[in-house]
């Protein structure tokens, strides 16, 4: 049972401001992923939440209790570091050992417990090997192991899966899920990979520059990003601007470079307000020109510009008058560059932008 | 693991063939290095060995039979030659010199490697004064405060004197160390529950470790070769092997047998102790040592 609170956190390294007031709940059992550019603070978070930096303003509470006052060796956190930092002088069972040697435990219970962590990262028999003889996914494991052995009451991650090759990495993907959830251990994840956030992680909290600029969960962050900055973060690079200029309570009209796109009506949506809104790369439905299937609204003509063939997809860059627009689609349906098509934007799929200028307005 | 010592070995047999002028090279320098030693090694067992000859005329061991007193090493090795009690005092002064010296230095190594600070260029060029400056400055300086203090004579003046240049070897060599070392596994260590105290000993001592044996070996060599703030601090009172041999050697203009005796003894700790850590050398942790 361990609920992580972080309350207005501030951590300023002479006139760098790693973090600006951060604040984050993590309930019990619950798995978050902070997200973000190299640089942007997640690992200065992680760092002041395991006791290794002093927060230079802000409150860390588990389960109510502050524990700013407490040394790292203390506040039973456990913490998996980007490079593994398995002791070389140490092989795998004295590695994995080591948190229990510390603390005193007795050693019959100290071997038992090491086999038992063992057994479970999969890595029984591997006990008299250094960890020089081991692979980059083996080293991680015996770093899993050994932190788990002194069940920590919160689990932090700083990048773990970023040192394995692309196989590797799944494969430890679904073993962290496993393993997080069959521990109901609450656990914080850094990443900035955002495919690895959104598969492992129940909640996402993306961070820019040492703020959160938007916490919820993957879907919420994948389809609904709360500024262009974080869908292009996401991987939605469209950008398309215009102004309402039509309002019934269901549909809102939208000109965009003389198209005229619907989409749902927000509540405080009004007649003339400037918005921004995109449209993720998938989610485009492409037609040749004479095709007949063609939908009669929220269609854009465009010509091709670029085509990038990738493995069972294809990247189009297509320009839409003045709207530059990216698409991927799957590559039995292609289209040379050149090509005119017509270029249907699903009302369901356009998001605009919350924000000052930008009326809030959704699906 | 045997087959890849065995390619070892071939490796370097046949892949570090020498060039005729690194031959060349590496033989001066055995030559200067080991020739001024042969004179020392045949006074040392000679009775009598005058200009011009080139061997000495009578050796130690055919005088040494119808001799009234003990001669050359037989007087060495007799009490009143006071030798072993030398040998005992340089060897004790080297070993707590350079424990406390690897206890002085472990931590200032560490801030200086890890830390950012202000002032500390200065604190990393003040650590090297003791190098820069002259020893009979130093020596003198020493003295007069001493003198105050009351540890002339004594083996804790003699100590505190000779942490003044081991010292700056020993956290030149650590700071390399710590440098090399990241952090991370110091702070792993204290988030699996070490205390600091024990994080130091189970993790950061044995990784370190053979930057200590270099460091270690760098201040041993260097207390047991110090003469002036030995005999400046001692005032005579404490014999160490070198205070002995410059007693031997400062009036005389030559090199007597006594001395030259005192002299190969006075190799014999380094020597022995560059046995010792030879295992550790060979496994380059000299280069570890240094790698900065
Ligand atoms: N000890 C330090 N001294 C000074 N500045 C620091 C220190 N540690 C971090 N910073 C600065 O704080 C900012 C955040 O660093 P941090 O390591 O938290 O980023 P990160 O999000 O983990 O990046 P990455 O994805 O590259 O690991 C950076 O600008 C970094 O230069
Ligand atoms: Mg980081």
């Amino acid at each position: 049972m361990t609920e992580l609170v972080l309350q207005n956190l501030v951590k300023k390294f002479d006139d760098v401001t790693a973090v600006d007031n951060f604040s984050l709940t993590i309930p019990t059992g619950g798995f978050v992923a902070l997200l973000g550019y190299s640089g942007c603070g997640k690992t200065t978070t992680l760092r002041m939440i395991a006791g290794l930096e002093e927060p230079t303003s802000g409150e860390i509470f588990i389960d109510g209790q502050s524990i700013l006052h407490l040394a790292p060796n203390h506040r039973n956190i456990g913490m998996i570091f980007q490079r593994y930092v398995l002791f070389p002088h140490m092989n795998v069972e004295k590695n994995v050992g080591f948190g229990l040697r510390m603390t005193g435990v007795h050693k019959d219970e100290i071997r038992e417990r090491t086999k038992e962590a063992l057994d479970t990262v999969q890595l029984a028999g591997y006990e008299k090997r250094f960890p020089s003889q081991l692979s980059g996914g083996q080293q991680q494991r015996v770093a899993i192991a050994r932190t788990l052995i002194t069940k920590p009451k919160l689990l932090l991650m700083d990048e773990p899966l970023s040192n394995l090759d692309a196989k590797l990495r799944e494969e430890m993907r679904s073993f962290i899920t496993e393993l997080q959830k069959s521990l109901n251990i609450t656990t914080l994840f850094v990443t900035h990979d955002q495919i690895e956030a959104i598969e492992l992680a129940d909640n996402i909290g993306l961070m820019f520059a040492g703020e959160m600029v938007q916490y919820g969960t993957p879907e919420e962050i994948f389809n609904h990003p709360n500024t262009p900055e974080i869908a292009d973060f996401m991987g939605a690079t469209n950008l398309m601007h215009g102004e309402i200029v039509d309002l019934t309570p269901d549909i809102c009209k939208i000109n965009i470079d003389g198209n005229l796109i619907s989409v749902k009506t927000q509540p405080d949506a009004t007649v003339g307000d400037k918005i921004t809104m995109t449209i993720r790369p998938e989610h485009m439905e492409f037609f040749s020109v004479d095709d007949d299937g063609t939908p009669s609204a929220n269609v854009i003509d465009g010509t091709i510009a670029e085509a990038v063939y990738h493995g069972g997809t294809v990247s189009y860059y297509i320009k839409s008058g003045n709207i530059d627009l990216q698409s991927r689609q799957r590559s039995t349906v292609t289209f040379d560059t050149e090509s005119k098509i017509k270029i249907h934007l699903p009302p369901e799929h356009l998001w605009v932008f919350p924000g000052r200028d930008r009326q809030p307005a959704t699906i | 693991m045997t087959i890849t010592k065995n390619q070892r070995k071939k490796q370097a047999s046949s892949g570090n063939r020498l060039s005729p002028y690194q031959r060349y090279y590496l033989i001066f320098i055995g030559i200067a290095v080991v020739v001024p030693f042969v004179p020392v090694i045949i006074r040392a067992f000679s009775f009598s060995w005058f200009w011009p000859s080139i061997l000495p005329t009578k050796w130690w061991w055919e005088a040494r039979e119808n001799a009234w007193q003990p001669l050359g090493w037989d007087y060495i090795f007799s009490g009143p030659s006071h030798v072993g009690e030398a040998i005992i005092n340089t060897v004790f002064i080297a070993i707590v010199v350079t424990i406390v010296c690897t206890a002085i230095s472990l931590p200032a190594a560490r801030v200086i490697a890890w830390e950012k600070f202000r002032g500390k260029s200065a604190v990393e060029f003040f650590l090297l004064t003791p190098l820069i400056v002259a020893d009979i400055a130093i020596g003198l300086g020493i003295l007069i405060t001493f003198l105050q203090l009351g540890l002339t004579g004594g083996y804790v003046g003699i100590i505190l004197a000779h942490l003044i240049p081991t010292t700056p070897y020993m956290v030149r060599v650590l700071t390399s160390v710590f440098q090399g070392l990241s952090r991370d596994y110091e702070e792993q260590a204290r988030l699996l529950g070490a205390t600091p105290l024990k994080t130091l000993w189970f993790i950061t001592m044995p990784m370190i470790l053979p930057g200590i044996m270099a460091g270690g070996l760098f201040a041993f060599l260097i207390s047991t070769n110090i003469f002036l703030l030995t005999f400046f601090v001692g005032q005579g009172n404490i014999v160490t092997l070198p205070t002995m041999l410059f007693a031997k050697v400062i009036g005389g203009s030559s090199l007597d047998t006594i001395g030259a005796e005192v002299a190969l003894i006075l190799s014999l700790p380094g020597l022995i102790l560059l046995i010792i850590t030879e295992r550790f050398l060979k496994e380059e942790i000299f280069a570890k040592g240094f790698g900065g």
